[in-house]
């Protein structure tokens, strides 16, 4: 190896650098000692200038003896002086000296002995300088790899706190993301409600439109069918009326389900006579049970509390919707309606309600399907039977509003049973009197009230309607087709009722209402109205829509009370009863 | 259009630095650039990650343990370094196996063996000698013959010519291709270098690395290039085999004055060569 580096810088190096750089460092050692170096190629060196004479002083055969002996030669050289030779492996060399003081014998013995230890030595110094500049040139790589090192830890720092931050920016865009969906979703939920709410609104003026015609085909049936009629004429009557109830319990379905689906169906908590609802159900279905040879059966346990407080008028729906499907698919045997109670304590009851029918059950693979809207068991039997399919839908919808369950066990060709369970409280004693109260005043029935009573309606039917009644009960009546007349009549004279419709052209029944009680407060403005002061006169709001926000619309601008339309006797002689009362 | 031109239009039709290699070139030189950066680009390319792991994990390196990915290398070695990785990897690509040649002949195979060698020892060099720690030491050695492989790619038989005309000491390589060619690999690499946006102190080595004159400075690139290229072609790694260009004159000096040193690093270069083999050979 040392060959080929010295090969590579042949031509760079003087030739006899390492001979020199030897025989200077030598002559360091040994000042005073003359010194000759023999190279192989037969040129000599000497540290100190112009000494080439020195090679005329020895002779071959002494550098020959010289060579072949390990260690340092004595001999003389041709002017008689002592010299020492030593042979220089190393360099391939011969090395000569001439002691200082040749005639001292320990002299020469001396240099015989140091020069082979001072070449030793120089041979050392010289491999240490190389060790040397190895030992500098590892240091600067050191360095540099030092430098590397810590420039490698700074930069892997910095991309730790550059990655950091992109991993903080996405979160931050991911959060401004999920905000900006979040807002779309809203929106377009907003969208969705806003939908909702206009179809709902749809279907509320829908049955509103509908039942002002409703009203005036079931009421003037009811007053043709106290008219002289013959045989032919009171069944053509009968069914008309028929019809009428017919339409409009589809009406009420319709307007029922949409409100489920709009979540707007509130269920009351009022007290309510259960064996009352259940004895009502039952005799409206007494009938048709006999027009079909059917028996109908009704069980209420005896020992049931009197009132529960609930709505009741729910709970009769669901009871005519369960007991009108089942009489509907029975032809033999019959129905019958259950109530019983599971359990309960002082302040609650477990109610258990089961409808039994004889009639054509239903397959088990199709129970499921029976539940879903708009649908029945088959096809077929919308063709046999009638019906939208809505019942049964809305019934499972109110029982669960009540907290329950419509369960169905069926045979095809035996009979079915529909059954739910639903926890009713039960009212307390404050609650019992406010009931009696009410029950006392909705017993006034057939009395002659000679009632003056101003009917606010824009719709010319309807006001004849009413006004038919009215006055069947015995009541003066005057009408106004708008708030505006209203008002103008009540500047006339008094009045014991208003009944009031709430739209209505030029100024609807909410603004009249308001106007009245107005007046009615304002000293000033009274002295023109001959029909207002002293006591407020009783306004009762008439509308189709049947929702329960149009009754708190109506008791808010200052209603006293509330009919929907199509206007039932009943209910329109206990708000008459209830007047007369004042 | 000059002859260089001519001849880089050429070559890139047919090959280049592959899209990695370049993107890579570009994130080195971006602050804002990260590990995740580069182990994104360099995935794009498996057979790379794999060849630049098995450089990474060669005793070249001397990381003790197992480097298993992208990401890990750049914390290691360093984006430069790992810059200098995918440089090795393209450019062996670019050079192909090739085989080898007759004495004196051109010959990819012995070229390869040269650039390898060139930046180890321009490492080498500048580390020890200078006490130099820049990374693009190592990748101005090993790309700075690259215009020869484009020379060779479209006139390879005209490079021939010019190669059996150089006789070190009476004229040199690049005359001969002057004279042959139009032109000559400094100038065509400096091109190729430039629209690769290399370095600019790269692209200057390549530029002037066949030149002799006074104001190129032994601790520049330039003159550590000259310095690196001279001991591998006297350690038998010459361009053409058994062809030696001379040390330029203006580096002559300096080697006197150092001479022990660069015995030292002649002494050692072995041994870094040969923690460098998966450098030599052909294919990953």
């Amino acid at each position: 190896m040392s060959g080929l580096i010295d090969d590579i810088f042949a031509g760079l190096e003087d030739d006899d650098a390492r001979e020199r750089e030897f025989v200077q460092t030598f002559a360091a050692l040994l000042p005073d000692t003359e010194l000759y170096l023999l190279k192989a190629d037969g040129a000599g060196l000497s540290p100190a200038a112009g000494a080439d004479d020195l090679e005329d002083r020895f002779t071959r055969a002494d550098i020959q003896a010289v060579k072949e002996t390990a260690g340092p030669v004595f001999f003389t050289d041709c002017q008689g002086r002592a010299m020492v030779g030593l042979a220089v492996e190393e360099l391939k060399a011969v090395l000569l000296a001439w002691p200082p003081m040749d005639d001292c014998q320990s002299c020469r013995a001396l240099t015989a002995t140091m020069m082979p230890n001072c070449t030793a030595h120089v041979l050392l110094l010289m491999e240490q300088k190389m060790v040397r500049t190895e030992n500098e040139q590892l240091q600067r790589e050191i360095k540099v790899l030092n430098y590397q090192h810590h420039e490698l830890i700074e930069h892997n720092h910095r991309q730790y706190l550059l990655i950091k931050e992109k991993d903080r920016n996405y979160a931050r865009n991911l959060e401004s993301e999920i905000a900006a969906r979040t807002e779309d979703l809203e929106r377009a939920n907003e969208e969705l409600r806003e939908a909702s709410r206009l179809k709902s609104e749809f279907l509320a003026n829908m049955s509103h439109e509908l039942r002002t015609p409703m009203n005036a085909i079931i009421g003037f049936s009811d007053l043709l069918m106290d008219t002289e009629l013959n045989a032919e004429q009171m069944e053509y009557v009968n069914t008309v009326k028929q019809s009428g109830d017919g339409l409009l319990g589809l009406i009420n379905d319709i307007l029922d389900f949409a409100k489920i689906e709009a979540g707007k169906l509130d269920i009351v908590s009022e007290p309510f006579s259960l064996s009352e609802i259940v004895k009502n159900v039952a005799a409206m279905f007494m009938k048709p049970a006999n027009d079909k040879k059917i028996k109908l059966n009704c069980l209420i346990d005896e020992r049931l509390p009197a009132t529960f407080l609930g709505d009741g008028n729910r709970l009769k729906q669901i009871l005519i919707n369960l007991v009108g499907n089942a009489m509907k698919f029975t032809s033999r045997g019959g129905v019958s309606m259950t109530v019983e109670k599971v359990k309960g304590q002082d302040d609650w009851a477990m109610l258990r309600f089961m409808v039994v029918d004889t009639g054509i059950g239903i397959p088990l693979e199709q129970q499921n399907a029976i539940f879903e809207k708009f649908t029945q068991a088959d096809g077929t039997i919308t063709r046999r039977f009638g019906g939208t399919g809505l019942g049964l839908a809305i019934t499972c919808q109110l029982v669960s509003l009540m907290g329950g369950r419509v369960y169905l066990s069926s045979v095809a060709g035996q009979g079915s049973t529909f059954c739910f369970t639903i926890k009713l409280r039960l009212p307390s004693a404050a609650d019992k009197t406010m009931e009696a109260g009410q029950q006392s005043a909705a017993t006034a029935e057939d009395q002659p009230l000679s009632l003056r009573v101003l009917l606010v309606e824009d719709n010319l039917v309807n006001q004849r309607l009413a006004t038919i009644m009215l006055q069947k009960a015995g009541c003066e009546v005057v009408t106004a087709g708008d708030g505006r007349l209203a008002l103008e009549q009540l500047k006339k004279g008094r009045f014991d009722l208003i009944l009031m419709d709430m739209q209505m052209p030029n100024m609807d029944g909410l603004e009249a209402t308001a106007r009245i009680r107005a007046i009615e407060s304002s000293a000033e403005e009274r002295h023109d109205y001959a029909g207002l002061g002293g006591r407020p006169v009783k306004i009762v709001g008439l509308s189709a829509h049947a929702r329960q926000e149009d009754a708190d619309r109506a008791r808010a601008a200052g209603m006293d009370d509330f009919l929907t339309k199509p206007i039932v006797r009943s209910k329109l002689l206990a708000v008459l009863a209830e007047a007369a009362d004042k | 259009m000059s002859v260089t031109e001519d001849i880089i239009a050429e070559f890139k039709d047919s090959k280049t630095l592959p899209h990695v290699a370049l993107r890579v070139t570009q994130m080195v030189n971006d602050e804002n650039s990260t590990m995740q950066d580069f182990e994104e680009v360099i995935q794009l390319d498996p057979l790379l990650v794999t060849r630049l792991l098995r450089l990474v994990n060669s005793p070249y390196f001397g990381i003790i343990g197992q480097v298993e990915s992208i990401s890990k290398a750049v914390v290691f070695v360093g984006m430069k370094s790992l810059r200098n990785l995918v440089a090795v990897e393209a450019l062996r690509d670019i050079f192909g196996c090739g085989c080898d040649s007759p004495a004196g002949e051109f010959s990819r195979r012995q070229l390869w063996l040269h650039s390898a060698t060139v930046a180890i020892l321009t490492d080498m060099v500048g580390k020890r000698i200078f006490g130099d720690a820049r990374e693009d030491l190592f990748l101005a050695g090993i790309i700075h013959d690259v215009g020869l492989i484009a020379i060779d790619q479209v006139a390879g038989d005209k490079l021939r010519q010019a190669c059996r005309l150089y006789q070190p000491g009476r004229n040199s390589i690049v005359e001969c291709e002057e004279e042959v060619l139009g032109t000559d690999h400094c100038r065509v690499g400096y091109q190729l270098a430039r629209s690769w946006n290399m370095p600019s102190d790269v692209m200057k080595a390549i530029r002037f690395h066949h030149k002799s004159d006074k104001s190129i400075r032994p601790e520049s690139i330039t003159g550590i290039l000259q310095l690196a290229e001279f001991i591998a072609s006297k350690m038998g790694y010459s361009m053409l085999r058994d062809k030696v260009e001379p040390l330029p004159n203006h580096l002559v000096k300096h080697v006197k004055s150092m001479l022990d040193n660069y015995k030292i690093i002649v002494r050692d270069a072995p041994g870094e060569i040969a923690k460098a083999k998966s450098f030599y050979e052909p294919e990953g």
